[in-house]
């Protein structure tokens, strides 16, 4: 049985809008895919599902676009505000034992907002970030179910986007630095973000749409 | 005369929809635009071209049954409407215009 690179087939299922577009995407690609696993080899065809991947997406993505009405957007953007606060209320309980343990422990201050002066702050921040970038990612496009990858998406930027707008007011008040090496590391943070969101919305396409096999 | 244009993308896609008849699915599609242009189109070109012609009314499209070498998935099958080879016959009969009163042995080679 000759069966499409999971994580791929996931990405390009969870990406198109449309079920039948969804359908028939995938299906092209698992049809090629069979073809040219039994002509060139599972490798070949592994490789040709990838690139086909990479050139297929700026086309599904600049077709969303193009049709892309008022609502739609004002309704992405809502879905990534509701999923950051049912993420900040989840949060909220093992935020709050962390700090009292911390506290217990003689740690009277826990991480304060601001831009991470070293590379442990930040690795820490992401420690915590992205499980719970991915969280959120699950939770958007549980949210958005239409769209369960743009969702994810939205909610990326927006996170990424208001952790970086904190950064830069919180410098700007005199708190910290805002040099190169602290956008650098910001820049980091929300790539590292981003991809944590759209992880969680695969997982949950993963988890809602069953795999199908494709062979002959 | 249909007041929609065409691409030459749109129009080829008609063009292989017409030539393929009951066998114009997405994959066929794909490889017949390849092998007459010589040019790798892409899954996702040719399907946001299929849709864009759906919704021009030059498309019509049902679903075959599911298929194991699809992953269980239906293939949709693709015809050209009535608005569609009219599209097609207005496009031939504008290039037919353009090209009016030049021969191709005239066209000076480039230098």
């Amino acid at each position: 049985m000759i069966t499409p690179p999971r994580t791929a087939e996931l990405f390009l299922d969870a990406l198109a809008e449309e079920t039948a577009f969804r359908e028939d995407l995938v299906g092209d690609f698992a049809e090629e895919f069979a073809d040219r696993a039994r002509r060139d080899g599972t490798r070949a065809a592994r490789f040709w599902y990838y690139r086909e991947l990479l050139r297929t997406t700026p086309h599904v993505l600049s077709n969303w676009v193009s049709g892309l009405k008022a609502s739609d957007a004002v309704r992405l953007v809502s879905i990534a505000f509701s999923s950051l606060t049912f993420l900040l209320v989840l949060d909220l309980l093992p935020a709050v034992m962390i700090v009292s343990i911390a506290r217990t422990f003689g740690f009277a201050h826990g991480f304060p907002i601001g831009a991470p002066r070293s590379i442990t702050r930040l690795l820490i921040e992401m420690a915590i970030a992205i499980p719970n970038a991915a969280l959120g990612g699950v939770i958007a496009a549980y949210l958005g179910d239409r769209t369960p990858l743009l969702s994810g998406l939205a909610l990326g930027v927006v996170w990424a986007g208001t952790a970086f707008l904190v950064r830069f007011i919180v410098a700007l008040s005199g708190h910290g630095a805002f040099g190169l090496a602290t956008i650098g590391m910001a820049g980091i943070s929300g790539i590292l973000i981003l991809g944590s969101t759209v992880l969680g919305a695969m997982f949950r396409v993963r988890v809602k749409r069953p795999r199908a096999t494709a062979g002959s | 005369m249909s007041t929609a244009t065409l691409g030459s993308l749109e129009l080829a896609v008609l063009l292989a929809v017409v030539r393929l008849g009951n066998d114009a699915y997405g994959l066929a599609i794909r490889r017949d635009l390849s092998a007459r242009t010589h040019r790798d189109y892409s899954v996702g070109a040719t399907y946001t071209t299929l849709q864009r012609l759906e919704e021009k009314g030059f498309l019509t499209s049902k679903t075959s049954d599911p298929l194991p070498v699809r992953g269980g998935r239906s293939r949709r099958h693709f015809a050209v409407t009535g608005a569609g080879r009219k599209a097609i016959r207005n496009a031939q009969l504008v290039s037919a215009s353009i090209w009016a009163g030049i021969g191709t042995p005239s066209i000076p080679e480039p230098t």
